[in-house]
C-alpha cells in the first residue's frame, strides 16, 4: 500500500460528523460552542462532542477540535476547563492559531496541537518557529503551493496539512478585520460577516464610471486534479473546508476524496476516467466556480469568482437522508426537499457508485401512501440492498 | 514619543524638525507599502543616523517560501549597519531576523494577540532581543494599560492613520482592468469601493506588488487621548496615505499641547474614529447568530422531533444516551423556546409495532402533543 494523506473533513454538527466518517473521512474537525471561528454553525455541546469522539474512534477516525479564534483574556480564562474535558474525551488534537491558546492547551493537557491556517504559516522559518512552540502539525496558509508545502515539511521537520477543497478566504487568514470594524463582529472569534462576498462599486478615479464587481470573492478550491502531487510531496493531511455546509456536501466530498485516496494507495496511480467521474461528483454539491487557487501556481485573476452568490446552478439537490434502515423492509428518510412517486432519485452508498432508482412507492410513517413528500417529514421507501443509516439521497433538479 | 514612516530625505527632514527621535523605513520587497529599493532605504537610514535619528527597518510583508527567499536577498543588499532595529510580523521573518542579524526586534503583534498569555509568550521567545511590541488597535485603553504593566517591555500603538482591514496576496484591482489599460503599468493601483450591503462608503483599496489591501473609510485618531496614553512608549503616526508628513509637526504640537486634539481633527483631511479604544464588544452579537433553543442541553437529553402528524403522533429521533419507556414524562422545547410536556402513553417503532421502551439511535412514534414543532428538542422530565 502506498502512503497517502489523511482525509480531514468538516463536521459542523454531530449528524454531519457521522456522515463524513461513514463516507470515508479519516479524521474530522469540529468546534465546541466557543473558541472557534464559526459562531453561526451548530457546533457541539459537551455531550455531542463526547458522542462524536466515540462514534469516530469506533470507526478508526480521528477527531480534531478547533480552538482557532484569536481569543481575548476573558475567553482564555474559560479555555483551560474545556481543554481538560477534551483530554478526558481523548480527542486526537486541537487546532489553534493563537500562541496564548497553544500555551493554555499545553498547561492543561498533553493533547497534540495543530497550528490553524488562521495563523497564516507560509514558509519554512515560520513552521520552525511554530514547531518550537510545541506544534506537531502545521495547517499551512492557503497561499502555499503543494510543492512549497512539501519543502516546509522536509525542512522544518513538521507534519503539514493543506486545504484541498472548499471555500477560500480571499485574505491571508487572520488578516481580515472587515467585520470587526464595519459590523462590530470579530471575524477572528467567529463573527465573520463574509463582506468579501459582497458586490462592490469601485472607482479608480474621479472621472471614471464605477465598476461593479465581486472583486474580493474567491472561487472555491478544488484540488482533486492535484491529488497525486499531494501524495508525492508527502503531505500528511488534506483538509476540506465547510463546517457550515450541508450533509450532502459532507458526504459527497468525503466519499470522492476517500475513494480517490484509497484507489491510489492500492494502485499507485489514477485512471483518467475515474478523475473525470470524481470531478463530476464534486460538481453535484453546492459550490462556486472551482479553481485550484495556489496549489500549483500563484492564484491569478482567474481565481476571482466575481459573481453573486447563488445556488441556482446546482444540478442536484439533497432530497433526504436515511435515518433508519430496517433490513429487507424499508428505509426511513428524513425529507429535506420534496420529491414525488415515480421520480428518479439516487442513493449515495458509503462505497461504490450511486444507486439510481425510481421511487415507485412512498409511504408515510403511518404507512399511508404519499404522492409527493414534504420537507421536514419522514417517509418510508422500499428497502434497497446496500443502503444504510446516514446514506444520502439526492435527485437531479426538476 | 511619536514615531512615523519616512520615504525620502525631505520627509526625514520633516521628522527631524518635528522633534522625532525614531523613524520607520520601508523597503519595497520587505514592507507591504514600501516604495524604496535597498540602496534608497540604506541611504535614508544612513542619513537618519547622521541626523541623530534612530531608524527601524520595516519587514511586515507576509511571505510564502519563495517570497521569503527573495526577501532574504533584499535584506542582504541592505546596509543593515545603518538600521538600529527590524520590525517584523511574519514568524518566518522573526526567525530570520533573530538568527541571521544582530538587530533588536520590534514585534508587530497587531493581528490578534489579544491576550496576555500570547503576548507574554512572544516576549519570552524573543527575549533580550525584544525592543518593543506593537499592540493591536482592537485592544481597549484598559487592556493596553494592563498589558504594559504586566509585560514590562516597551509597547507601541497606532494613534493616527489608516486602519488596515484586509490583506491578500492576490491582485484584485488589476484583474478588473483590460490587459492594455494604462493603469496596469502603475506600481500601485488605487480605488475607492462601496457596497450596498455595507453602510460604509468609500473604502480605499490599494494594489501593489504584495497584493491588495482594503482600508477603513475612517482613520484611527487618538491624539485627543494622549494624556491617557502617556504610558505608551511609542505612539505611531502613519501619514503615508494622503495626509502627508506635513501633519507630523501638527501632531507633535498636540503632544506638546500647543494644539488641541480637536483642532488637529478639524485640520485633518479624513474622517476619524476611535475604533475599539474605549470598548471592544465585538463578540456580543454572536449569540444572535444562531437559535440556542434548538441547541440541545446535555442533561436528560432524549432527542429531536423529526416529524409531526397532526392529531396522530410525533416522531422522535433518540439522539442522546437516555432510554425512554412508556409512562415517562418528556419535555419538548420548541425552536421558539416554548416548553411543553407530556407523558409517553403510546410508543411505536418505525414499523408501527407497539413497544414499551426505546434506546439511543432509534426512531419512535409517540402520542401527539399539540404545539410541538419539528426540530423541538426533547428531554426526559421525570421517571
Amino acid at each position: 500500500m502506498i502512503q497517502v494523506p489523511e482525509l480531514l473533513a468538516p463536521a459542523g454538527s454531530l449528524d454531519k460528523l457521522k456522515v463524513a466518517v461513514d463516507y470515508g473521512a479519516d479524521a474530522v474537525y469540529l468546534g465546541g460552542l466557543k473558541f472557534g471561528l464559526r459562531s453561526a454553525a451548530e457546533n457541539f455541546t459537551l455531550q455531542e462532542l463526547e458522542e462524536g469522539v466515540e462514534y469516530a474512534h469506533t470507526r478508526n477516525a480521528k477527531v480534531y477540535v478547533v480552538l482557532n479564534g484569536f481569543l481575548h483574556d476573558q475567553d482564555l480564562a474559560e479555555l483551560g476547563e474545556f481543554v481538560e474535558f477534551l483530554q478526558e474525551q481523548k480527542v486526537d488534537a486541537v487546532i489553534a492559531s493563537d500562541l496564548g491558546v497553544i500555551q493554555t492547551v499545553k498547561k492543561h493537557s498533553n493533547i497534540p496541537v495543530h497550528l490553524s491556517t488562521q495563523a497564516s504559516c507560509l514558509n519554512v522559518e515560520s513552521a520552525k518557529f511554530w514547531k518550537k512552540q510545541g506544534v506537531e502539525r502545521v495547517v499551512l496558509g492557503r497561499e502555499v503551493s503543494i510543492a512549497q508545502a512539501g519543502k516546509i515539511k522536509r525542512e522544518a521537520q513538521v507534519e503539514v496539512e493543506l486545504f484541498v477543497h472548499g471555500s477560500m478566504c480571499m485574505a491571508y487568514s487572520g488578516n481580515c478585520v472587515i467585520s470587526n470594524f464595519t459590523q462590530g463582529r470579530d471575524s477572528n472569534r467567529g463573527g465573520c460577516a463574509h463582506s468579501c462576498r459582497f458586490e462592490y462599486s469601485l472607482k479608480f478615479s474621479e472621472e471614471e464610471e464605477k465598476r461593479k464587481a465581486y472583486f474580493m470573492s474567491s472561487k472555491d478550491l478544488n484540488g482533486l486534479a492535484h491529488l497525486e502531487e499531494f501524495i508525492k510531496e508527502g503531505i500528511d493531511s488534506i483538509k476540506v473546508e465547510g463546517r457550515m455546509k450541508s450533509h450532502l456536501y459532507a458526504g459527497t466530498i468525503s466519499k470522492v476524496y476517500s475513494e480517490a485516496l484509497k484507489f491510489y494507495a492500492q494502485n499507485g496511480h489514477f485512471l483518467s476516467g475515474q478523475i473525470y467521474e470524481w470531478e463530476e461528483e464534486l460538481k453535484k454539491v453546492t459550490h462556486r466556480a472551482y479553481a485550484d487557487a495556489n496549489l500549483g501556481e500563484k492564484a491569478g485573476a482567474n481565481t476571482i469568482f466575481n459573481e453573486r452568490e447563488t445556488s441556482s446552478d446546482n444540478e442536484y439537490i439533497m432530497i433526504g437522508n436515511v435515518v433508519e434502515a430496517v433490513e429487507n423492509q424499508f428505509l426511513v428518510v428524513d425529507v429535506r426537499n420534496s420529491f414525488e412517486a415515480g421520480q428518479s432519485v439516487e442513493l449515495l452508498p458509503f462505497e461504490g457508485p450511486g444507486v439510481s432508482f425510481v421511487c415507485d412507492s412512498i409511504l408515510g410513517l403511518d404507512n399511508e401512501p404519499q404522492q409527493r413528500t414534504k420537507p421536514s417529514s419522514l417517509v418510508k421507501l422500499p428497502w434497497l440492498a446496500g443502503a444504510g443509516k446516514n446514506n444520502i439521497l439526492r435527485a437531479r433538479k426538476c | 514619543m511619536l514615531i512615523t514612516y519616512v520615504e525620502n530625505m525631505r520627509e526625514l527632514g520633516l521628522a527631524k524638525e518635528a522633534g522625532l527621535s525614531e523613524v520607520i523605513i520601508a523597503q519595497k520587497d520587505l514592507s507591504r507599502f514600501g516604495s524604496l529599493d535597498s540602496t534608497q532605504a540604506s541611504a535614508l537610514a544612513k542619513e537618519a543616523k547622521s541626523m541623530g535619528l534612530k531608524s527601524v527597518l520595516e519587514w511586515d510583508a507576509l511571505m510564502t517560501e519563495p517570497e521569503l527567499e527573495r526577501a532574504k536577498k533584499s535584506l542582504e543588499q541592505l546596509e543593515l549597519e545603518h538600521f538600529d532595529s527590524i520590525r517584523v510580523q511574519d514568524p518566518g521573518a522573526l526567525e530570520y531576523a533573530l538568527n541571521s542579524t544582530d538587530k533588536m526586534i520590534q514585534l508587530i503583534m497587531e493581528t490578534g494577540n489579544h491576550n496576555l498569555e500570547a503576548l507574554s509568550s512572544w516576549r519570552d521567545y524573543v527575549g533580550s532581543r525584544l525592543e518593543r511590541m506593537v499592540l493591536s488597535i482592537e485592544l481597549t485603553i484598559d487592556k493596553l494599560k494592563e498589558y504594559k504593566e504586566a509585560l514590562g517591555v516597551a509597547v507601541e500603538f497606532l494613534v493616527l492613520g489608516r486602519i488596515l482591514l484586509f490583506y491578500t496576496p492576490r491582485n484584485l484591482l488589476s484583474a478588473l482592468l483590460p490587459e492594455d489599460d494604462e493603469l496596469r503599468t502603475k506600481p500601485q493601483l488605487s480605488a475607492l469601493g462601496e457596497s450596498e450591503e455595507s453602510p460604509h462608503k468609500g473604502f480605499p483599496v490599494v494594489e501593489n506588488q504584495h497584493g491588495t489591501f482594503m482600508f477603513h473609510i475612517k482613520h484611527q485618531f487618538l491624539l485627543e487621548h494622549l494624556d491617557e496614553l502617556s504610558f505608551i512608549d511609542a505612539l505611531r503616526v502613519d501619514l503615508r496615505f494622503g495626509a502627508g508628513l506635513e501633519f507630523l509637526s501638527k501632531a507633535q504640537e498636540v503632544v506638546s499641547k500647543t494644539l488641541s486634539g480637536k483642532e488637529f481633527k478639524a485640520l485633518y483631511p479624513f474622517d476619524v474614529i476611535k475604533g475599539f479604544y474605549k470598548v471592544n464588544k465585538s463578540d456580543v452579537l454572536f449569540k444572535k447568530l444562531k437559535n440556542r433553543r434548538i441547541q440541545r442541553q446535555d442533561e436528560n437529553y432524549v432527542g429531536e422531533v423529526l416529524e409531526i402528524a397532526k392529531g396522530k403522533h410525533q416522531v422522535i429521533r433518540l439522539k442522546g444516551r437516555v432510554e425512554i419507556k412508556k409512562g415517562m414524562r418528556l419535555k419538548f422545547v420548541t425552536p421558539e423556546g416554548k416548553e411543553l410536556s407530556a407523558p409517553i402513553v403510546e410508543l411505536k417503532d418505525s414499523a408501527l409495532n407497539d413497544i414499551d421502551s426505546a434506546g439511543p439511535e432509534s426512531l419512535v412514534l409517540m402520542n401527539y402533543l399539540g404545539g410541538v414543532w419539528v426540530r423541538s428538542q426533547v428531554y426526559l422530565l421525570e421517571n
